[in-house]
Parts: structure tokens; C-alpha cells; sequence
């Protein structure tokens, strides 16, 4: 069992609306500073108390340059997981609860803003972190290309397409029900999927995660401070990150995974928990591919059990043994490298989710599947600690 | 080469296709194959490598057709075929490249050579094209 266990809560989710690419009124440390506030006002607390930041993928806005507009009386924490994309996603989380757990800070706010405008969904980030001449060199600069590759050889090893499908358009009817959704009710049917025109094969346009300006914020507080605010707490029971293959990239021995099999040990022992306990999972999706490969990491389902698994009927709330991305993930709700899942996370177990899972307790998150550093978290709710 | 500043550690390997040599580092020590390159050797420590000559053999171990333009500076106009080549002659070890010819006549399992094209841009790298091997 880890120290972290029922030490540190969520108390607050805030985020500004999903605009389309590029179509953000505002410059992005605006907007991180109206899914910060929205956030606080969420969870009952005055902006200023906010005394920590954590963030990753290189994002712009440190915590040093959002003090003076909450009005911060002391920065006591900020800090930045490396890596291009949402492999840090709950990495930052995890360094927002070491934080408080070590009195190093109180209130540590968790975020990320895209504003395509500024940041080009941070292609100099990407290509920073290994898009180098090794790639640009045949034609490859995208992430989506090499999530081809990697779903390509998934398929071929025995995962159906079907599974795909199935994950895909069960965040589909999430975000439909999700007023919040680039996809609030567009619900996608099997026929349409199967229709849609491929990005690179074997990815179609609705197996890739959305284009959007959008900023999401997570306030993570001691527990014992959580119970008096105005929202009931969801308490981190456990998080990790890493990865064993590091900048292996294409030769990684373990290729076809999401990376997260040495995490999900990880996660498991600290926790006591296993894959049989997660009631509802909000599963990072870059692409349809690498998430349903970071599933297998996690034993929620396998190759052999996949035909009973992963089925829409399945993989959707309220009905579904095994509800995922229940507002519509990166690919139907909106694209927040990650935050927006987290965000999904804590509704979900405190029960004001568009999508609810009826008396969910356990809530998988993960960030980043397929690349160097990945990471992901367990919540509970408070009868779990 | 195009670099600017002190070598990196993958320098070696476009000094060497730029000469129409696909070469690879491997541990003078411990002799162990180190791709993607870097400084040091993690199973033993030893800071040299040497870059051994490989032929451009191998199997097809993953592809994907790109149908639609990222805007990789020198990429071709799609649709192109990327294929991911596990080496005959370096266990553990895939490069990546692109399959010359048009249409998506590529599988998984299919064997393949390389060829290197010389340098055609100002950054001065040369890069490796596959196609089907000759029987």
C-alpha cells in the first residue's frame, strides 16, 4: 500500500469551452486562468488559495506567470513533466499529490491549454521530443503515423478491428449526451464509422483525437481540507508513471503495447486493487488504437476476451460492465491532452457526469499511451479509502 | 550533415548513408547493438561504439498508408507507404522507412531491401527507401 492512498483529494474540475481549431477568442494564459477560477469556484475555494501548479507536454503557462492574477500570496509548488503529448497526464497529478502529501504545497491546481493559434497543438514539442530527421526523413511528422504503424501491427497480432470500432462509438454516445462535447449529440453509427476516410491506414478520421482550442484545470487538496468544501471529494488512491521502454521508439521490444504494463503492475500492487475492481476507465485517446492497446496493458480485457469485452453494448454507460471515456474521451468530447478525462474522472465518482456509472467506486485514468514516458491513476471515492 | 554544434550521438549514422553505408553502433565492449543511438553503453557502461556495416535486409514488420498530408518538409505528395523493417543482420533492431513505388502491395512478413538516396535537400541527408526483394 502507498502513503498516497486517501491522502490527497479532487476537489475541483473547472474548463473553459471546447472552441474549434484555432478559434479561441482568447490567448491561452487566459484561458488557463478561466479553467483555473472555474475550477475554484467548483470546488468552494478562493482562487488565491492556490499555492502549487503542475503541468506537462511543455505546456506555456508556468505557475510563476498565473500568481498575479489569482492572486497568490505564496507560490510554494510548480513543476512540469517532460514529454511532447498527455504521456505526463497523470504524471502531473501524481507531482501535485507528492507535493501535498510533503507539505511541500496545499492546493496544487493540475492543467493544460491547447490553443492551436500559439501552439500548433505543440508540433515543436513533438518533434522535439522524437520527430527528428529519423522520421521526417520518409514523410512522418505526425503522431498519427506512427499510432498506424503500431495499431497496423495490433491487428495483425490478433486484436479484432471490431474492438475498435466498439471503442470508438462508445465515446461517441458518451459525448452525445455530454453538453460539453465537440460531438454533444452526434452520435456515430456503426455504418458512418465504417464510412469515414482514412487518415493513415488503418486509422480512420474517427480513430484520431480532435483539433481544438480548449484549457482544463484539476484541484487536488489534502483530504482532511477536501471535506469541507462544496463538493464531496474523490480521492487519489494511487498513481504512477514511467515506462520501461524509454526512447526505444521503433524498436521498442514491446511494440505493439501501450506502454503501460510495468505502470500497471505498479498501480495494482500499491493499491491492492486489480483490473476486475474498475468500475468505470477513462482511457487516454490519441487514437482509437493505442488506447484499446493500453486496455490490454491494464488486463481489462484480452485478445482472447476481446470479441466479449469490447463491445459497444459493453463499453457504454449506464448498462455496460466496463463503461469507458464516459464524456466522449479526446475523440468525441474534446482533445485536452488528457485533462479532460482527468476532469471526467472526479465527475464520474462524485456522481455529476453526463454519462453516470451507477454506484461507480473505482475510476482507471491513464495518459500518453505509446510514447517514452506514459502514466495513469486510480481514483476512489471516499468509501474506498 | 547539416548539424550545427558539437556531433550528436546519431551523427555517425548520417555521415555514413550520406556515403551510401547504412551502418549501426555497436558496444566495443560488451558488443551489444545500441539502436537508437546514444553516449553510453546501459548493459555495460563503455562510452565507445563502433558502427558496424548492415545490409539493408529485412522483414516487413509494420506499414501504414498515409493518406493524407502532415507536412513533413521533402515527404511525398499521398498516398505513400511507410514500412517499420525488423533487420535480418541485428536482432531487436527496426529502422523505418519509406516503400518506394506507388500502391499498397506491402504485407507483413514481406521481405525487403533497402536502397540509400543521396542527400537532396540543404539539411544534406541521405535516407533509406525500401522495396520488395528480389527473389
Amino acid at each position: 500500500m502507498t502513503g498516497l492512498r486517501g491522502a490527497v483529494a479532487a476537489v475541483g474540475v473547472g474548463e473553459t469551452r471546447y472552441y474549434g481549431r484555432g478559434r479561441s477568442p482568447y490567448e491561452e494564459q487566459r484561458l488557463t486562468l478561466q479553467a483555473i477560477v472555474a475550477a475554484c469556484e467548483d470546488a468552494g475555494l478562493d482562487p488565491s488559495q492556490i499555492d502549487g501548479f503542475a503541468s506537462y507536454g511543455d505546456d506555456h503557462n508556468n505557475g510563476p506567470s498565473l500568481v498575479q492574477a489569482l492572486g497568490t500570496r505564496e507560490l510554494r509548488w510548480s513543476s512540469m513533466v517532460w514529454g511532447g503529448g498527455g504521456g505526463g497526464a497523470l504524471a502531473a497529478v501524481g507531482a501535485a499529490a507528492a507535493a501535498i502529501y510533503a507539505d511541500q504545497a496545499s492546493t496544487v491546481v493540475v492543467y493544460r491549454t491547447i490553443c492551436q493559434a500559439a501552439s500548433g497543438r505543440l508540433q515543436d514539442a513533438v518533434a522535439h521530443y522524437g520527430l527528428g530527421p529519423h522520421y521526417t526523413q520518409h514523410g512522418i511528422s505526425s503522431p498519427a503515423q506512427l499510432c498506424a504503424l503500431r495499431t497496423q501491427r495490433l491487428l495483425h497480432d490478433g486484436l479484432p478491428r471490431a474492438a475498435l470500432e466498439a471503442f470508438v462509438r462508445a465515446e461517441y454516445f458518451h459525448a452525445a449526451r455530454n453538453p460539453r462535447a465537440r460531438a454533444f449529440e452526434l452520435p456515430l453509427s456503426a455504418e458512418a464509422y465504417a464510412r469515414s476516410r482514412t487518415i493513415v491506414e488503418p486509422l480512420r478520421l474517427h480513430d484520431c483525437s480532435r483539433e481544438n482550442d480548449v484549457s482544463v484545470a484539476v484541484i487536488l487538496t489534502r483530504a482532511d481540507r477536501a471535506r469541507d468544501l462544496a463538493r464531496p471529494p474523490v480521492m487519489l488512491l494511487t498513481a504512477a508513471q514511467g515506462g520501461t521502454a524509454g526512447e526505444s521508439l521503433e524498436s521498442d521490444p514491446d511494440y505493439v503495447s501501450g506502454g503501460f504494463r510495468a505502470i500497471a503492475a505498479r498501480l495494482w500492487r500499491s493499491s491492492g486493487l486489480g483490473p476486475g475492481d474498475v468500475d468505470v476507465a477513462q482511457i487516454y485517446d490519441n487514437f482509437s488504437g493505442p488506447a484499446v492497446a493500453a486496455m490490454l496493458d491494464f488486463g481489462l480485457f484480452t485478445i482472447e476476451s476481446a470479441a466479449e469485452t469490447m463491445r459497444f453494448e459493453n463499453l457504454i454507460a449506464p448498462s455496460g460492465r466496463l463503461p469507458i471515456n464516459t464524456s466522449g474521451g479526446l475523440i468525441a468530447e474534446g482533445n485536452a491532452h488528457g485533462m479532460g478525462i482527468v476532469a471526467e474522472a472526479v465527475r464520474q465518482l462524485r456522481g455529476d457526469s453526463a454519462n453516470p456509472v451507477a454506484g461507480a467506486e473505482v475510476c482507471l485514468a491513464t495518459g500518453g499511451p505509446q510514447c517514452p514516458l506514459v502514466s495513469a491513476a486510480l481514483f476512489g471515492t471516499p468509501s474506498t479509502v | 550533415m547539416g548539424d550545427v554544434g558539437p556531433a550528436k550521438a546519431d551523427s555517425p549514422y548520417w555521415a555514413h548513408l550520406a556515403e551510401d553505408r547504412l551502418t549501426l553502433p555497436r558496444c566495443s565492449d560488451c558488443r551489444a547493438w545500441a539502436w537508437p543511438a546514444r553516449w553510453r553503453c546501459g548493459d555495460c557502461g563503455a562510452w565507445v561504439f563502433d558502427w558496424e556495416d548492415v545490409p539493408a535486409r529485412g522483414r516487413v514488420y509494420s506499414y501504414a498508408v498515409t493518406q493524407q498530408a502532415f507536412g513533413a518538409q521533402g515527404a511525398p505528395p499521398p498516398p505513400f507507404v511507410n514500412v517499420l523493417v525488423a533487420l535480418d543482420a541485428v536482432p531487436g533492431v527496426r529502422l523505418l522507412g519509406l516503400m518506394s513505388g506507388a500502391g499498397k502491395t506491402v504485407a507483413i512478413g514481406d521481405a525487403v531491401e533497402g536502397e540509400i538516396v543521396p542527400p537532396q535537400a540543404a539539411d544534406g541527408l541521405a535516407a533509406l527507401r525500401w522495396r520488395r526483394a528480389r527473389a
